[in-house]
């Protein structure tokens, strides 16, 4: 009889073990077969049938609709280019050239997912949009407080993150393209 | 000691079937998957532009610079043939399936004299389609199979600046979806 019971336990802590490493799996998703860049992050394949399992489930989790693979390639940062998660009380400066694309956007977001400066405010801009300098690179800032220049109003509290998408691109996220050198860099300027 | 490393072995591989069924069912089972959110927004074979605002509402990191338009294809009655005229923009068109998310997906430059033209079909329906073409003449349109009866068509396109939405809107907005007969 005992021998039956601790069977049962056994089977009952595996299926807790199991279902325990779904939820971090997709609270804080493993790395497989994850470009890095830099302070960037992205998922190869994954607005298309041939995404991973784990970025799939992640995707579903979350409720966004990536790009497509042949729409475009998303670059995600939840850290700056030090290795520091991303803080909405900071200052941030965006600069360094975008790998080429037709237009690509850059957004930050709530960590729930909803747009950083609400509906009112701006949280992001198009390459259509930004001023650049005489080198043809666009520097934009990211703070609380306003800067001069193209600059994203953050919410002064809590964590932030950053999409910047590129569309049409010929950049493939998968054949290693994308490398620390030729992605924007992501500087902490300031910090309360 | 050897019951007890039976049972260490059977706990450790229930952990391992749950974990793997659960990552697998969760984009089925999700209720919060994107599908699942886009798809109250869509009308059946017809194509309506969502709104900025509805997008950011409904769907968590979304790019506020696209304007979106969203059809419903139903094949049950036949296949459905979707046009996007794409002019000079950025324009993708996305095929979603519950549980797949996007199954497939088609840019701008598929596009042939400025119009993409798409046919989503059932497998059986595609069958009858390549029955009835011609030998000698190419086939125009770009053909997609859907496995099951329902499903999204998402096109998006880029709006470079927001005094441009309005205009980027109307062109995406102008896309049709409309059920065709297999009778001829």
């Amino acid at each position: 009889m005992t021998k039956l019971v601790w069977t049962f336990l056994a089977l009952l802590a595996g299926a807790a073990l199991g279902l325990g490493l779904t939820a971090i799996a997709v609270e804080r998703p493993p790395n497989f077969g994850v470009v890095e860049a830099g302070a960037w992050v992205t998922r190869p394949k994954i607005g298309s049938i041939d995404a991973d399992p784990y970025s799939q489930a992640l995707h579903a989790a979350q409720g966004n609709i990536p790009l497509g693979a042949s729409e475009g390639v998303e670059l995600t940062a939840a850290i700056d280019t030090a290795g520091q998660r991303l803080d909405s009380r900071c200052a941030y400066r965006f600069h360094g050239p975008v790998p080429a694309s037709r237009y690509w956007t850059l957004t930050a977001y709530r960590p729930d997912g909803a747009l950083a400066g609400g509906m009112e405010r701006r949280s992001g801009f198009t390459s259509a949009e930004v001023v650049r300098d005489q080198t043809g690179n666009a520097e934009i800032w990211l703070s609380p407080t306003p800067r001069p220049g193209n600059w994203i109003p953050l919410p002064g509290s809590g964590t932030f993150d950053l999409s910047l998408r590129l569309y049409d691109t010929q950049v493939s996220s998968n054949a290693r393209a994308i490398d620390a050198a030729n992605v924007p860099r992501l500087e902490r300027v300031a910090c309360p | 000691m050897t019951a007890g490393l039976v049972r260490l072995l059977l706990a450790l591989t229930v952990a391992g079937l749950v974990h793997l069924t659960s990552i697998l069912a969760m984009p089925w089972l999700a209720p919060k998957a994107g599908y699942m959110r886009l798809s109250p927004l869509a009308k059946v074979n017809e194509f309506s532009v969502v709104p900025a605002r509805e997008v950011e509402a409904a769907l968590p990191f979304s790019d506020p610079a696209l304007a979106n338009a969203v059809c419903r294809y139903g094949l049950e009655s036949g296949p459905v043939r979707v046009r996007v005229s794409v002019g000079r923009e950025s324009v993708s068109v996305l095929f979603l399936q519950r549980g797949t998310g996007i199954y497939q997906s088609y840019s701008d430059r598929a596009a042939t004299q400025g119009v993409l033209e798409l046919v989503v079909a059932t497998p059986e329906q595609m069958r009858k389609i390549t029955a009835f073409d011609a030998d000698d003449e190419p086939v125009q349109e770009i053909r997609v199979m859907s496995e099951v009866e329902t499903g999204l068509v998402l096109v998006r396109a880029v709006v470079p600046t927001p005094s441009r939405r309005a205009e980027v809107e109307a062109l995406v907005g102008s896309a049709t979806c409309e059920a065709e007969s297999l009778e001829r």
